[in-house]
């Protein structure tokens, strides 16, 4: 029934028979008729769709009030994850093609999994994050094949205009007091005891403004927590930065690479003097096993930035693509010498 | 949750427009997020604009058409009939809208002459700003020797915005004249590494948001920037929690014509072919899904390819490396 179906779907291949039983106990079941959609684009999200029958499309609009598919989903898909993660807005309008059926796992559902800090939930959590992190190196790779189809559409600052300041340096001094880290977005889901026992296994880092703290291809090593300034994440292609996104204080940075293994996707350069929280590879590998509430806390906090991320190149992209349909037509008509006149 | 500015002091909301001519009340009033609504009820901010209302519009068709219409007024601009009826008569091609946000104390001075955009006599470049500059009154007479002493003896306010705006202008060789968009950002470039030294000469490093929104009637400029990004006082956790931990917004929506379509307040005619571009502190409208955010960090304009208006995005630098 719902456990067998449940284990159909790709996202949860990795969880366990009690994950599944827990997860299965948050579904309700929906139907929806062929034309209705199951949200729209800007609607806050509320919860996840599991699809056991019938097709969606899913569709983005765009500035100018035009629309593009994005994907059209059948049998097993997860629809509406994203906005479950980070309690965003939907990114894109989701309608039945067809008669559809499956279950929906709100919310207020899933919030009942996630204060538990249950071994089902912290499965499901990671299974989410390695799939945002799994779409967002699919969405860089368009974003690049975007570019170089029509370099001119990347604005980024050049390479040489950037010359790197002297590197990152292990800091000597101490970090903020746990008073003013307490403050701090992430930081602050901690109690004092998680905060105190997680600050004492970091280190602190001082990264002064145009630094390099990690670059694209690199090996994953660490991860960090922007405690002060800012770092801006940013894809190399050829000789220009393409910015991808700035992160401040509170935010986890380097994490992508850690989770999935493969090298770095970003450039990552201190925008501001910038004080960070750093953490070696084991350490993360730690908290991956660990499954405490600071490990649970720390990982709602990388999947949340996560699916960020995945929002910020998804708006590069919505601007990307109509970018390079006009250059193309400029290009055509400047070839063709033809007068569009003014409109 | 769309991202809030929530547990900062003041913040105002501007928007700047250029395309084709369209009702001005179309942009400040109509739409379920307008400018003037964002007054009380701002999508993204937890705060009220109460400190008085500005606007300086361009109509191609009226006398004299290169001379903007320019309305300021001190009072809350809700309650503003001449206002209201002006918007409803007037059709623009070109205009920057600011609703003024300050902290509630008796510190801070309200008055008409504090109202942006500001436009200084002679000069066709007009600027309203988005943003707050952290311990400005120790910086302010330190900016003097960047501005031309024309410029500075029309200060009327005691705005940052108004010493930014001077100082900006000071950077062209004739302000006076027309600049087109990427002469205007690299002037913008360079005010902002003068503000950055004159910040740090003061021992200024704390967290300070800074959009620009600019235009002659001709050229249109945005910017989205803040000097300091992500510091707060190290010594002060309540400073921690009040400082605001998301670069300030900016979105913009593009395409060849602005209106009520389909009963919802959007632009048409496809991204492609756009030669209106609308720039805001924040959507115009609760469905945000035909906006999109301006990249932090950078400055936006319209260029002119094969005679169309077109939306670009240029990175401003790293400063001071």
């Amino acid at each position: 029934m719902l456990d067998g179906f449940l284990k159909e779907i790709t996202l949860f291949r990795g969880l366990d028979a009690e994950a599944l039983r827990e997860l299965q106990f948050v579904s309700v079941p929906f139907v929806l008729a062929s034309g209705k959609a199951l949200f729209v684009q800007g609607d806050e999200a509320d919860g996840m769709y599991l699809l056991k029958s019938g097709v969606v499309s899913v569709a983005r609009r765009l500035p100018g009030d035009e629309s593009i598919e994005l994907a059209s989903l059948g049998r097993g898909s997860v629809i509406g994850e994203m906005g479950l993660l980070d309690r965003g807005r939907r990114s894109a309008t989701a309608t039945a093609v067809e008669d559809c059926a499956g279950y929906f796992i709100s919310f207020a559902r899933f919030e009942h999994l996630r204060l538990g800090c249950t071994g089902a939930a912290f499965g499901v959590m990671m299974c989410f994050v390695g799939e945002v992190v799994q779409r967002l190196r699919g969405l860089l790779r368009e974003a690049e094949a975007l570019i170089d189809e029509s370099p001119e559409i990347a604005p980024g600052l050049r390479v040489s205009d950037v010359p790197h300041a002297h590197g990152a340096r292990e800091d000597s001094g101490p970090l903020p007091r746990w008073e003013v880290l307490a403050q701090i977005p992430f930081l602050r889901r901690l109690t004092e005891n998680e905060l105190k026992s997680f600050v004492e296994s970091m280190r602190a880092l001082s990264v002064p403004r145009g630094a390099l703290l990690f670059e694209q291809g690199a090996d994953p090593e660490h991860c960090h927590v922007v405690i002060r300034g800012a770092v801006a994440l940013s894809m190399v292609h050829e000789d220009r930065y393409v910015q991808v996104a700035i992160l401040g204080p509170g935010s986890v940075v380097g994490e992508i690479a850690l989770i999935d293994g493969m090298p770095q996707p970003f450039e990552c350069i201190a925008r501001e003097d910038t004080l960070l929280m750093t953490m070696h590879r084991s350490g993360f590998e730690s908290l991956r096993r660990d499954r405490s509430p600071t490990a649970f806390k720390f990982f709602e906090a990388v999947t949340g930035d996560a699916v960020g991320l995945l929002r910020k190149i998804n708006g590069h992209i919505a601007w990307m693509r109509p970018e390079r349909q006009f250059r193309a037509e400029v290009s055509s008509s400047n070839h063709a010498s033809d007068d569009r006149g003014y409109r | 949750m769309l991202p809030t500015t929530a547990g900062i002091d003041s913040m105002c909301r501007v928007l700047i427009y250029q395309g084709k001519p369209v009702g001005a009340d179309c942009l400040l009033y109509r739409p379920d997020n307008s400018l003037i609504k964002q007054t009380h009820s701002s999508l993204m901010l937890d705060m009220f604009n109460l400190a008085g209302f500005g606007m300086t519009a361009w109509d191609p068709s009226s006398h004299e058409p290169s001379a903007p219409f320019r309305y300021h007024s001190p009072h809350i601009p809700i309650f503003d009939r001449n206002l209201k009826s002006l918007a409803e008569k007037l059709t623009v091609s070109t205009m920057i809208a600011h609703v003024r946000g300050v902290p509630y104390n008796e510190k801070v001075t309200i008055g008409e002459q504090n109202a942006h955009p500001f436009q200084f006599s002679g000069i066709p470049l007009a600027m309203a700003h988005n943003g707050d500059l952290h311990d400005f009154p120790l910086m302010r007479y330190s900016l003097l020797p960047y501005i031309k002493p024309g410029l500075a003896a029309q200060i009327r306010g005691n705005t940052d915005s108004e010493w930014i705006y001077a100082t900006l202008l000071s950077r062209f060789d004739d302000p006076a004249e027309y600049h087109d968009s990427l002469a205007t950002i690299s002037a913008v470039a360079e005010t902002f590494s003068i503000i950055h030294d004159v910040r740090r000469k003061h021992g200024i490093s704390l967290c300070s948001p800074t959009n620009l929104f600019l235009s002659d009637g001709k050229i249109l400029v945005a910017a989205r920037y803040t000097f300091d990004f992500g510091c707060y006082d190290p010594e002060d956790p309540a400073s921690v929690r009040r400082s605001t931990h998301k670069f300030l917004s900016l979105w913009y929506t593009t395409g060849s014509e602005y209106g009520l379509h389909d009963g919802e307040w959007k632009m048409i005619g496809g991204a492609v072919d756009a030669d209106s571009v609308i720039i805001a502190s924040e959507p115009l409208t609760r469905d945000t899904s035909t906006w999109l955010e301006v990249p932090e960090y950078s400055a936006c304009y319209l260029e002119r390819i094969d005679n169309r208006r077109h939306f670009r995005v240029k990175y401003l630098p790293i400063l001071h490396i």
